[in-house]
């Protein structure tokens, strides 16, 4: 595999308390790319998420981790995010008393530098993202995923995904707890947002990948990806489960 | 006049000597400045000539409580002593900006505050100034089916504020009473409310920001006297620093006080080893029959979930970090009033942050 993409995972190992979770993983992500990775519970995926983002309690013990050659594991997460990596969290954090409006206006403000929008371009696209989402205007003066439903939270991620615009956007388990007319209209915002960005689907179910295709399929057992392939292995796992690659990486 | 025991649980944080304006018990001063008060809406035009403003003997509707604080203030010469009066029936899109600034070295006022019944106002009250002490006694009363939102912000600078409060509900109305604190160096409150109209609705919120050496007690007592009333009290505290903030709740409801529904709740944000934040919300329910009657507290660091979250999406630490702490007085803040007066006070304590967009 070149090594001229994106996100650049080499012989990744890292613990956490001093437990190890992720055991060597080799991963090169490209713009543009849709990369699935899927694996049982307790796998590392969502490990694997959180230390690409630059998560404190995770601690990498070997390995690199690039991104358009610049070395991520040197940066605090906020620094990591400037540069384009976005991170769309399986349980998204409530934050009272901070209103949604004011959350997404200062965080592309934040992240775009001097290439955010001003107010009323912010609004224009801030209002054409919900629409696509189908999100009600009301949504804005709710405060950050506080009450929210479990789709209400997912979809607050994707609309933050379409506003950013992230070089890099890595999705844990986004998929879960939606409804099908959820799934669909929160698939249709990656599809909005991937096409400039290298993104990394980390799912336990073959349903968003019918929505948003993607180009490579990763295991991941036990910290280490054993296999990878293209889109037909998701359905071969859905099929089949994951005892037959734990059988081959045994061997 | 004798000092309050310090064991008193009013007086437990901060005794008497401590928030008296010489240190001495047994003196009261003499020489007291008069404090300015003015009166406008908010958005600076003057008020209705409906509402008034006029001078007040010291007696009072309703006898403020007798403890020591209140008889003090009450006792100082030439404190000088107003009666805010809304009349019934009175709507307002704007809300009503009392701004009371002391003056010389030890200042004070008494305001009384009459709502009328099915009134509809809002009242911002700021207290501002560099004086040593200042002493604030306010009570009222807001009459049946009045909506009252009423916010007091304390923007004092090096100054000891003994604030004494004390306001009456009657049937029906729906009253919601502020705090705000980001001044001061040492702060006294004692602020009482009695649910005295079946129906009666309250909402006691605090907002207190505390940093440097500050010391700001905040003792909050609620009264169900009578059936079918409602009241939620929720206090925020960050503190900073070497700074120490307390919050002490009374919540009594009293016996034939049937369906009464409360719950009491404070926060405290702890931003430094050296900051203190003590709470202790009390219950006293002598009626079996009630909705509900919660109370809890809660203090903590910021938390490192959120801290992440928000660095995930390009907040620096620092800047996470100020923008949890704003949030978190936000919660609150937000609660007290409606859009006009909100967006008044973000502007002017959080900098525009949570004006929406």
């Amino acid at each position: 595999m070149s090594q001229d993409g994106v996100l650049v995972i080499k012989n990744l190992h890292a613990s956490i308390a001093g437990e190890p979770i992720l055991r060597g993983i080799d991963l090169t992500l490209r713009k543009g790319e849709v990369h699935a990775l899927m694996g049982r519970n307790g796998s590392g995926k969502s490990t694997l998420a959180k230390v690409i983002m630059g998560h404190p309690d995770y601690e990498v013990t070997s390995g690199s981790v690039t991104l358009d050659e610049q070395n991520l594991l040197d940066m605090e997460p906020w620094q990591r995010a400037r540069l384009g990596v976005f991170m769309s969290f399986q349980y998204p954090q409530a934050v009272p008393g901070l209103q949604v409006g004011n959350f997404l206006r200062k965080s592309v403000q934040a992240i775009r530098g001097e290439s955010a929008p001003n107010a009323r371009e912010f609004r224009k696209e801030l209002n054409s993202c919900m629409e696509k989402l189908g999100v009600e205007k009301k949504f804005l003066a709710r405060y950050v995923n506080d009450g929210f439903s479990g789709g209400e939270k997912k979809r607050l991620e994707i609309l933050q995904l379409m506003l950013l615009q992230p070089q890099l956007a890595i999705l844990d388990e986004t998929d879960s707890g939606l409804d099908i007319d959820a799934l669909r209209t929160v698939s249709t915002g990656i599809n909005a947002s991937v096409g400039n960005a290298a993104c990394l689907i980390i799912t336990h179910y073959q349903r968003i990948l019918d929505h948003v295709n993607p180009d490579f399929v990763h295991v991941l057992i036990d910290g280490k990806i054993v296999a990878s392939a293209g889109p037909e292995l998701a359905t071969k796992l859905e099929e089949k489960g994951y005892d037959w690659l734990e059988e081959g990486a045994s061997a | 006049m004798s000092a309050p025991d310090r064991a008193e649980h009013l007086w437990r944080y901060t005794p008497w000597h401590r928030i008296h304006p010489t240190g001495n018990p047994d003196d009261i001063p003499v020489e007291l400045s008069p404090a300015l008060v003015n009166l406008s809406l908010l958005d600076g035009s003057e008020a209705p000539e409906e509402v008034t403003i006029s001078a007040l003997d010291n007696d009072i509707e309703r006898d403020v409580n007798d403890d020591i604080a209140a008889a003090f203030i009450r006792a100082l010469p030439a404190s000088g002593a107003v009666k805010v009066t809304i009349p019934d029936g009175m709507v307002l899109d704007q809300p009503l900006l009392l701004t009371i600034e002391g003056g010389g070295d030890i200042s004070g006022i008494q305001i009384e505050i009459s709502v009328g019944s099915n009134s509809q106002t809002e009242l911002l009250t700021i207290i501002e100034s560099g004086v040593n002490w200042f002493g604030l006694l306010r009570s009222g009363t807001i009459h049946p089916s009045a909506i009252f939102n009423d916010i007091v912000l304390n923007r004092l600078e090096d100054t000891k504020l003994l604030r004494i409060e004390q306001f009456n509900l009657l049937s029906d109305c729906q009253a919601k009473f502020g705090t705000i604190g980001v001044g001061g160096s040492r702060t006294k409150g004692d602020l009482r409310y009695f649910l005295t109209g079946n129906g009666a609705n309250l909402q006691v919120n605090g907002s207190i920001f505390s940093a440097g050496e500050q010391h700001n007690d905040h003792h909050v007592e609620i009264m169900h006297e009578i059936s079918h009333t409602y009241s939620r009290l929720k206090w925020h505290s960050s503190c900073s620093d070497k700074s120490r903030t307390i919050g002490t709740g009374m919540l009594r409801i009293a016996h034939g006080a049937k369906g009464s529904d409360s719950a009491q709740v404070f926060n405290n944000l702890l931003l430094s080893r050296d900051a203190e934040a003590d709470s202790i919300p009390e219950l006293e329910v002598l009626e079996n029959e009630v909705v509900g009657c919660g109370h809890g507290t809660a203090n903590g660091p910021i938390d490192e979930g959120q801290m992440f979250y928000l660095q995930s999406r390009g907040f620096s630490e620092s800047e996470a970090q100020d923008l949890l702490v704003a949030s978190f007085l936000n919660a609150t803040m937000k609660e007290m009033g409606g859009n006009t007066i909100h967006n008044w006070l973000d502007k002017l304590i959080l900098g525009g942050a949570y004006t929406q967009t």
